[in-house]
C-alpha cells in the first residue's frame, strides 16, 4: 500500500522533472526576503543576491521545493553564516553577511577559502541552505522513514533499503553516498577537500558540494564523478564551457624523475579487467588480491582484443599501502602500516610480484562496462588516486571491498551498490553471478596465457626446469632442495648434465632450465638477505642497541631508511606535495605545473635513497654470501651463452 | 633508463647452429627423441652466409623505447620458451617476437622464434 503510494509519487516527480522547463514558471518557488530591520540599500543588495541564487539553482530543485522560501537575516554564532529551517522551510542568514553583500563581489573581503570572497560565500550560503531544503522534502511515508532509519543504523545495503533511500533524501541515497565518498560512517575523500565541513555528514556533503557545483566552472574537473552525478540528478549543466580533466597520476615506479608524474593515455585504453591474484601460501595472501587492470594498447596500435597482449603498456589499479616487498618490510618495521591507497602500477611489475615472487596465478577477466561507464571509471580511479584514504590497513583482505566501491561509485550499477563482499575470491564469484565479468576467457589456460589473460605462477616453470634437469642429470630436485646446494655444487650439476644434453642436441633447453632456476635462486637469496638485514638494522636503531653490523654503515643506512620512508610516504599520499596549493579535488594543470619541480625532486631523491640504501646494505653482506651471489651471476651469464653459442667441448670450466 | 643493445650478427652466427636441430618443424612436439642432423647442415650455412651478406644492421632496432620495454618484459618467458623446446609461449613473448620481426624485416625470414628468444635473453 505504502509502496504503491511511493511509486506514484516517484512517477509524479519523474514527470515533473522531465517537464522542468515547462513547469519552471509554474513553480511556486521564490525567495521571500524578510525586510524587517533592513535599510533600503541592504534590501536592494540582498534582493540582488537572492535573484542571483534563484538563477543559479536548478529547476528540479526549485520545482521540488515548490513554495516561497522566507529569508531572514538574524544574529548567529560567529562561525555560522546561514541555516535552513527544515519544518518551516525557511532560510536564516547571518546579519554579519549584510555589509559584505552590500559591497558586492568585486569589493567584498577576500578569503583564503575556495570561494575567494565573502560576497560569494554569502551566495554559496543561500545555495547551500536551499539544497538542504530540497534534500529535506520527504516524499515517503512516516513508516518508510522509520524503516529507513532502521536501514541506516544497520548500514544495510540490501535492495529494500536502497530502494527506500532512493525514494527519500538525496543525501541518503546509496548512489550519492558512494559517489560523494561515504562508506558506512567513513568519509574517504579526506585529501584536498573543497571545505572540511563536507566531511561532517552526508547532508552537509551534498550541500557543500552543491555550492561548488553551481559556482565553480572547474568543479567538473576537480570532482568529475560528483559533478556528473549532480548534473544527472538535477538535469542541470551549470556551465556551458567544459574543462579538461587532468588524468595525471604519480608513477612511483617511474624509470626517471621526470616520469614521476604520468598521464593516463585515455585514448589507448581498450577495456578494464578484473585482475585476481589467487590465494597464496602465506598468511598475508590467503584471501587472494583483487585488482583492476587497464588494457592499454601499445602506442600507435588500434584498440582491439590484441591489446591484452601488450603487457608492457598495461597498468594495474591496486589498493594497498606499499610498492615493493622491500619497501613493505621497511614500512611495517618502522611505522606499522599505512592506510590503503590506490596505486597505479605497471602490469609487468604486478606479474613479477605475484607470479614470480609470491608464486601465485594472476587471472584477468574482462569487465562488461559500457563506454560511458569506462570513462566514468577512469576518472573515478584518478580521483581515488589523489583524494582517497581507505579506512582499512593493508594486511587485511579488504582490497575486494575497496575494488567494489571503486566500481560501484563509478558505474552506479544498483547490483554493485548493494554488493557486500567478504573476500577477493568471493568477489570473483559475485562478479560472475552478476554477469559483470567474462570467465570463459580463462577456460583454456594455455590459450589464455597467449592471449594475455593468464599469468601463471612461476612454480610451473620451476617444475618444468627441474624436469628438464632431471632428464640429463638423473636426479630430481625442487626449489627447496636446490637451495641447499652451494653455488659451486649447483654448477657442477650443470657441467655433469651438459654432455648428456649435448648428446641429445638439447643443450639450449638444459641451459635455459638452469637459467630459470638460477635466476630465481639469485633473486631469492638477495632479497631475503636484503630484507632481513634491513629489518635488523632498523630494529637496532629503534632499540638503540649496538648494531651488529659495521656501526657507521648501519647509521648511514638508518638515515637513508628514514629519508626513504619520508619520500615513500609522500608518494603514497601524492596530495601531500600539493599542500601549498589552494585547489581541491584533482590537481589542476596550474597546480601540477607549480609543483613539477617538487615532484621531480621527490622522484630523483627516492631513487637515489633507495639505491644508496641497497648499496650500503649490500656492503654489509658477509663476504661468503657476496661471493656466492657473484658466482651465481657469472653462472647465469654462462647459461645465456650456452643457449646461444656453438656446442662446447666436454669439460669446459668456468 | 634501461638501454638495450644486441649484436644481431654475432648472435645469429652462433644461434643458427645452436638451434640447427630444431629447424624444419622438429620443435613443438615436446621431448625430442633423435633423428636430427649432427650440427648445422648446408642449409644453415647458406642461410648464415646470406644473412651476413645482406645484413645492413649491426644491432636490433630498439631505439623506440616501447620495443625495448617489450623485449625486457619477455625475458622470463623467453627462458621458458627455450627450456620447453619452443612449446610454451606467452603473450609477452609473442609480442616481443613480433616487434623484433617487424623492426628487422631483412632477417625476419631467416631466423626462428627460438633464435629470437635467445636474442631476447641477451638483452640487458
Amino acid at each position: 500500500m505504502f509502496l504503491n503510494r511511493r511509486l506514484i509519487l516517484i512517477s509524479v516527480i519523474l514527470i515533473a522533472s522531465t517537464m522542468t522547463s515547462a513547469l519552471a514558471n509554474a513553480s511556486q518557488f521564490r525567495f521571500a526576503l524578510d525586510t524587517k530591520n533592513l535599510n533600503v540599500p541592504q534590501i536592494q543588495a540582498a534582493q540582488n543576491l537572492l535573484n542571483q541564487a534563484t538563477a543559479l539553482l536548478p529547476d528540479v530543485l526549485k520545482n521540488r521545493i515548490n513554495q516561497p522560501v522566507p529569508v531572514h537575516f538574524i544574529a548567529t554564532a560567529t562561525d555560522v553564516l546561514g541555516m535552513a529551517h527544515k519544518n518551516k522551510k525557511e532560510i536564516n542568514l547571518s546579519t554579519s553577511l549584510l555589509p559584505e553583500i552590500e559591497k558586492g563581489p568585486a569589493h567584498s573581503t577576500r578569503t583564503p577559502r575556495a570561494h575567494g570572497d565573502m560576497y560569494t560565500e554569502a551566495l554559496a550560503t543561500v545555495l547551500h541552505e536551499s539544497t538542504h531544503l530540497y534534500d529535506d522534502v520527504v516524499i515517503s511515508s512516516p513508516e518508510d522513514r522509520e524503516s529507513l532509519f532502521e536501514c541506516n543504523s544497520r548500514q544495510s545495503m540490501s535492495p529494500g533499503c536502497n530502494q527506500l533511500r532512493h525514494s527519500t533524501y538525496l543525501s541518503s541515497q546509496a548512489s550519492f553516498l558512494r559517489v560523494s565518498g561515504w562508506y558506512g560512517h567513513h568519509f574517504v575523500f579526506t585529501f584536498r577537500e573543497d571545505d572540511a565541513y563536507e566531511a561532517t555528514n552526508p547532508r552537509e556533503t551534498l550541500a557543500v558540494n552543491m555550492e561548488y557545483f553551481l559556482l565553480d566552472p572547474n568543479f567538473a574537473c576537480r570532482k568529475p564523478s560528483l559533478a556528473h552525478f549532480l548534473s544527472q540528478h538535477f538535469q542541470w549543466q551549470p556551465f556551458k564551457t567544459t574543462c579538461q580533466i587532468p588524468m595525471v597520476y604519480v608513477n612511483s615506479t617511474a624509470g626517471s624523475a621526470k616520469e614521476l608524474l604520468s598521464t593516463l593515455p585515455i585514448d589507448r585504453i581498450y577495456e578494464v579487467d578484473f585482475l585476481l591474484a589467487d590465494v597464496g601460501t602465506d598468511i598475508e595472501s590467503r584471501f587472494g588480491h583483487a585488482m583492476l587492470r587497464l588494457v592499454i594498447c601499445a602506442p600507435g596500435k588500434p584498440l582491439s582484443e590484441d591489446c591484452r597482449k601488450d603487457i608492457s603498456s598495461n597498468l594495474v589499479l591496486s589498493f594497498r599501502a606499499s610498492v615493493t616487498d622491500f619497501q613493505t618490510s621497511l614500512i611495517k618495521g618502522m611505522t606499522g602500516a599505512y592506510p590503503s591507497r590506490l596505486f597505479i602500477l605497471p602490469l609487468t611489475q604486478v606479474i613479477q610480484e605475484y607470479a614470480s615472487s609470491e608464486l601465485r596465478n594472476l587471472k584477468s577477466y574482462p569487465l562488461k562496462l559500457t563506454a560511458p561507464e569506462k570513462q566514468r571509471f577512469l576518472e573515478r580511479a584518478i580521483e581515488y588516486h589523489w583524494n582517497y584514504q581507505g579506512k582499512y590497513y593493508f594486511l587485511t583482505n579488504n582490497c575486494a571491498d575497496e575494488t567494489v566501491n571503486l566500481l560501484a561509485s563509478s558505474t552506479l550499477r544498483p547490483e554493485l551498490l548493494s554488493l557486500a563482499v567478504a573476500a577477493p575470491t568471493s568477489l570473483y564469484k559475485d562478479l560472475k553471478r552478476l554477469n559483470l565479468i567474462d570467465t570463459t576467457v580463462l577456460d583454456n589456460q594455455d590459450q589464455a596465457a597467449q592471449n594475455g589473460m593468464f599469468f601463471g605462477t612461476y612454480q610451473k616453470r620451476y617444475d618444468l626446469a627441474f624436469a628438464k634437469i632431471q632428464t640429463y642429470a638423473g636426479q630430481k630436485y625442487d626449489m627447496k632442495s636446490w637451495q641447499n646446494f652451494s653455488t659451486d655444487e649447483r654448477y657442477t650439476i650443470f657441467t655433469k648434465a651438459l654432455p648428456q644434453a649435448e648428446a641429445h642436441h638439447d643443450r639450449p633447453a638444459l641451459a635455459a632450465a638452469f637459467l630459470i632456476v638460477e635466476s630465481a635462486t639469485q633473486k631469492r637469496l638477495e632479497n631475503s638477505y636484503l630484507n632481513s638485514m634491513a629489518m635488523q638494522i632498523l630494529k637496532d636503531q629503534k632499540n638503540k642497541t649496538t648494531p651488529a653490523a659495521d656501526e657507521k654503515t648501519a647509521a648511514q643506512i638508518a638515515a637513508d631508511a628514514k629519508q626513504y620512508l619520508y619520500i615513500s610516504s609522500q608518494l603514497v599520499n601524492p596530495s601531500a606535495v600539493l599542500v601549498g596549493q589552494s585547489g581541491y579535488g584533482l590537481p589542476s594543470a596550474d597546480e601540477l605545473a607549480a609543483t613539477a619541480d617538487e615532484f621531480a625532486q621527490l622522484g630523483s631523491s627516492f631513487q637515489n635513497t633507495q639505491n644508496n640504501m641497497i648499496a650500503s646494505i649490500k656492503s654489509l653482506f658477509e663476504p661468503e654470501l657476496l661471493q656466492e651471489l657473484q658466482k651465481t651471476q657469472a653462472h647465469i651469464k654462462i647459461y645465456v651463452q650456452q643457449i646461444t653459442t656453438k656446442p662446447i667441448t666436454k669439460g669446459t670450466q668456468l | 633508463m634501461k638501454k638495450l643493445t644486441l649484436t644481431l650478427a654475432v648472435m645469429l652466427m652462433v644461434s643458427t647452429s645452436a638451434f640447427a636441430q630444431y629447424r624444419g618443424g622438429h620443435y613443438g612436439h615436446g621431448h625430442y627423441h633423435g633423428g636430427y642432423d649432427d650440427g648445422p647442415d648446408a642449409g644453415d650455412f647458406l642461410t648464415l652466409g646470406a644473412l651476413m651478406g645482406s645484413l645492413s644492421v649491426s644491432s636490433l632496432d630498439c631505439s623506440a623505447n616501447y620495443d625495448c620495454k617489450q623485449v625486457l618484459a619477455a625475458q622470463d618467458d623467453a627462458q621458458v620458451f627455450i627450456a620447453s623446446n619452443g612449446e610454451i609461449r606467452s603473450a609477452a613473448l609473442n609480442q616481443a617476437l613480433q616487434s623484433l620481426r617487424t623492426a628487422n624485416p631483412e632477417v625476419s625470414a631467416q631466423v626462428s622464434d627460438l633464435d629470437l628468444a635467445a636474442a631476447i635473453l641477451q638483452a640487458q
